[in-house]
């Protein structure tokens, strides 16, 4: 019985599959366990289902939110009010975290990997985010996109659109400029998107992908410390590597590794 | 060009209307959502914006019908951005696709994308004071002569030749020309448009592309 406890992954199923005893010694130990591991079964579906219906309710949320957001949205574009358009963008934002927080966990269940090129998902964030980008007279230099990947396309821009929104977020030079970029290696594709920002200063640097950091110097407004801890989670789940390299007051440079797979050379030539 | 939209939520579709037309389209929107499918038909139109959760119908059935009867773009709107949304938004014929809430410029691409306005052989050359340019070959003429424009070249007189008479501030040169995976700055127009000035100067336009101190360019 030890034995078999110990092969056990989920411990709590040993009820399952010991042997029933009838003897006066050793009933009473049979029942109470199966019991007990019975009870402990039951509150774990529960907690589960519980967990579902909670994730399903954000899910349902965030995309009946979206409806009055996009109205609002219009009504700004229509008006041309910049202050209230900036302000709807931060709801837009944060709803899009509590959506892939909430799907963050089950992600497994939710991609489709499929080949992509970087220009493809690249362009369209630059396009929505046009407002900030020509108001605050960002100079961007776009380059080296046309490199496929496989992977998800959803979780992908999501992530990006996390690094994209910090490096707009913390541009504080006169000349401000955003550089997205991609390098081919042997092994690997890189995707760099670098800013010349305020920067991580070297002791927050190990922290920033930790859930609710949000940096010892940076302006705190409009910063959740959940951005970045949601890019490594789902990073992880996608196998791409993500990594951030920052000079503190010259610039940040965040790097997503894409694995190359031997499929790769395929690929690019399909 | 004409637009419809069917769209139930009377707040966005009232927005959009303005939105579309301040874009310089014409805009019909249903509102009643009991027969939807003869509704649509029943209309004359360039492209169709239909929302995929209406009170009765499914976005995906009625895009199935109307395809039937007609080719005209059709562009989903839908508040779930999953891909099995996508993949029927494929599947029962549709264009295009768009996630709420609307972001205006990812909107207005695929609008001009679905209606191909992109597409330069739509017409073949514009004319301003005997001066043409042929959309086909980015190419400037001028009495017998004529000069190759790059792209950046022809992207601005384009602009300014479909503006002609009115004069355009740097800033909505700028607004237009950013786009297209394309992102100008200030410095890099004004090359632009001094590199263009001396190609019509070559091809004896000298002064064609005019500057209004202080408001901007005009032809």
């Amino acid at each position: 019985m030890i034995h078999s406890c110990d092969k056990l992954k989920e411990k709590y199923y040993i009820s399952e599959i010991i042997r029933k005893d009838d003897s006066i010694e050793g009933y009473p130990y049979y029942y109470v366990l199966k019991e007990a591991s019975k009870a402990m079964n039951d509150k774990i579906s529960d907690i589960e289902k519980n967990e579902r219906d909670y994730e399903e309710y954000i899910e349902s949320f965030a995309h009946e939110i979206k409806t009055p957001i996009a109205a609002l949205s219009l009504y700004a574009d229509n008006m041309k009010d910049a202050s209230l358009k900036y302000e709807i963008r931060k709801i837009e934002e944060y709803v899009e975290q509590v959506l892939y927080y909430a799907r963050s966990d089950t992600a497994e269940k939710d991609y489709f990997v499929k080949k992509i090129k970087l220009n493809e998902i690249i362009h369209p964030l630059i396009l929505k985010n046009k407002d900030v980008l020509l108001n605050n007279e960002i100079k961007l230099n776009v380059h080296d996109l046309e490199v496929l990947v496989y992977t998800d396309e959803k979780w992908l821009s999501f992530m990006i659109r996390q690094v994209l929104n910090n490096a707009i977020k913390y541009l504080d030079k006169e000349e401000k400029t955003i550089e997205i970029y991609s390098e081919v290696h042997d092994n690997q594709v890189v995707l760099v998107i670098l800013d010349n920002g305020c920067g991580i200063r070297a002791s927050d640097a190990p922290r920033v992908f930790d859930k609710g950091f949000t940096g010892s110097n940076r302006k705190k407004e409009y910063a959740t410390g959940i951005g970045l801890y949601l890019v490594k989670k789902l990073s992880e789940k996608l196998d791409i590597a993500v990594s951030i390299e920052s000079k503190y007051q010259e610039y940040t440079k965040v790097s997503f590794v894409f694995p190359k797979s031997k499929m790769y050379e395929e690929i690019q030539k399909s | 060009m004409k637009i419809f939209i069917v769209e139930d939520e009377p707040k966005i579709r009232e927005e959009l209307k303005i939105l579309l037309e301040s874009e310089g389209y014409q805009v019909e929107a249903l509102s009643s959502f009991q027969n939807v499918v003869q509704d649509i038909i029943k209309q004359e139109y360039d492209l169709l914006l239909l929302d995929i959760n209406l009170p009765n119908e499914n976005g995906f059935m009625i895009c199935k019908e109307i395809k039937k009867h007609r080719q005209t773009p059709i562009i989903f709107v839908t508040s779930r951005n999953t891909e099995e949304d996508e993949l029927n938004s494929i599947l029962s014929g549709g264009d295009d696709f768009v996630t709420k809430p609307y972001n205006k410029y990812i909107l207005m691409e695929k609008i001009r994308r679905a209606l191909k306005l992109h597409d330069p052989t739509r017409y073949k050359e514009l004319v301003v004071h005997e001066v043409v340019l042929d959309l086909h070959f980015s190419v400037v003429k001028y009495h017998d002569q004529e000069v190759e424009l790059t792209r950046n070249e022809f992207r601005i007189l384009y602009y300014l030749f479909l503006n002609a008479g009115i004069v355009l501030s740097k800033e909505k040169l700028i607004e237009y020309l950013w786009n297209d995976e394309y992102y100008l700055d200030e410095t890099i127009l004004l090359v632009n448009i001094n590199r263009l000035r001396k190609k019509l100067d070559d091809i004896g336009l000298s002064d064609f592309v005019k500057t209004k101190r202080g408001v901007g360019y005009f032809i």
